[in-house]
């Protein structure tokens, strides 16, 4: 599974995701399952991200259940899973929040859900 | 001299319901005419692979245009076309290869095109049948709902949310940089197109009621479709095929949505033998 620190140090150094996430501020919930974790963005930059102590309120939630996380973040995943669309429109993730800006830095957190990824092979 | 690409563009003329729309389309090759559509809210260079094909180039006259309101094909002069929404009709899109066919005086071309484009083959199958030699569809489907929705052209959301939701349309072993390519393009459409193109993708098609009219008997009808297109599915492309009639489907491992643009040489795997076959009904 995604290493937090290392999506974090990854993001802040990543060109493309500086781009995509220019004048980016939003709170985001992550959901492996059961699992919650919480992405914090400002100004473009990943501020933190770690497992959340006490659910709040968050702009975005992307959610899905615990065994497709560790296929997508699997080098290659099967069809569907290797995009967070498809894994939506084909799989079982949910996004809910803030949908406007979910689709304006949709770029950044296509950007972040590779990263994501990077980070488990690293971690494997 | 400078070294050239093989494809050549020009400009045709072509009136659809009494309106005069400037094409833009390249070509290269010669023999049998094949028309290669692209996909929503992009344009024909999509192809540029494809036509720089040297054994293609034997065998095949490949004509790649512009939809109107796409890639350079501007808006026509003689609407005003700023007054409406943006919405491209099933039977509009039908007229575009069919007139093109007509003025390059081209003797029953082949028909190529992915998504919409896969989706027209299908359509022109039903509908044009006696028009066209053969048609591929890549990507086609019964029907695609879910797509004509207001993120694709809303005033907060850029360009750049189509470019990167595409990207994921394609699968993760084809080449980087095509994929990036790929987007690319689709970061260049006029705000309105490619909502307006999904109007067709997600709901003026729909063989929901008709799929089995789709004869290959009549017209022969090839459909691919790729592995990770989670848009239009290989188990959706297998059912338009299983409810039709005499049409070939196989499924293209290791490919998305947009074979012919993200892994040029991949798709030319898969579509080889399909021209081959056609080459071979010809002589």
């Amino acid at each position: 599974m995604f290493d937090p620190d290392r999506v974090r140090d990854i993001a802040n150094s990543d060109g493309e995701f500086a781009v995509a996430a220019r004048l980016w501020d939003c709170d985001i919930r992550i959901k492996v399952g059961a699992s919650p974790y919480r992405l914090v963005v400002a100004n473009g930059r990943v501020e933190s991200f770690a497992r959340e102590a006490a659910a709040s309120d968050a702009d975005i939630e992307i959610a899905g259940p615990q065994d497709e996380w560790e296929e997508a973040m699997k080098p290659v995943p099967r069809p569907f899973l290797h995009d967070l669309f498809g894994a939506q429109w084909r799989e079982h993730f949910t996004v809910e929040g803030d949908m406007l800006s979910y689709y304006a830095y949709y770029p950044a957190l296509r950007r972040l859900f590779e990263i994501m990824r990077s980070s488990a092979q690293l971690r494997a | 001299m400078g070294r050239f690409a093989s494809a050549i563009g020009r400009y045709v003329f072509l009136t659809i319901d009494g309106v005069e729309y400037r094409v833009y389309f390249e070509e290269a090759g010669a023999g049998i005419p094949i028309l290669l559509q692209h996909t929503a809210g992009a344009d024909g260079r999509q192809w540029r692979h494809l036509l720089e094909d040297p054994a293609f180039q034997r065998d095949f006259r490949m004509i790649a245009y512009d939809l109107p309101y796409h890639g350079k094909s501007v808006p026509p002069e003689g609407i005003e076309w700023w007054r409406h929404e943006y919405k491209l009709t099933k039977d509009f899109l039908m007229k575009v290869p069919v007139t093109l066919a007509h003025e390059l005086k081209l003797d029953r071309p082949v028909y190529m095109g992915s998504s919409i484009g896969g989706h027209l083959a299908t359509d022109l199958a039903i509908n044009y049948a006696e028009e066209f030699r053969t048609l591929i569809g890549l990507e086609a489907a019964i029907l695609t709902p879910g797509g004509y929705a207001d993120q694709w052209n809303h005033p907060r959301v850029s360009n750049q949310f189509k470019a990167m939701a595409m990207y994921g349309l394609m699968s993760p072993t084809s080449p980087e940089k095509y994929r990036r390519e790929t987007a690319w393009v689709y970061s260049q459409g006029a705000p309105p197109v490619f909502k307006g193109d999904l109007y067709y993708y997600s709901i003026d098609h729909d063989l929901t009621n008709c799929a089995e009219q789709l004869d290959g008997t009549r017209v022969p009808v090839y459909l691919l479709t790729g592995e990770y297109d989670w848009a239009s599915t290989p188990e959706m492309s297998e059912e338009l095929a299983r409810r039709a009639k005499a049409v070939k489907y196989r499924t293209m491992k290791g490919l998305g949505h947009f074979p012919m643009s993200e892994d040029p040489a991949r798709f030319r795997e898969y579509i080889a033998p399909v021209l081959k076959e056609i080459k071979r009904r010809s002589e």
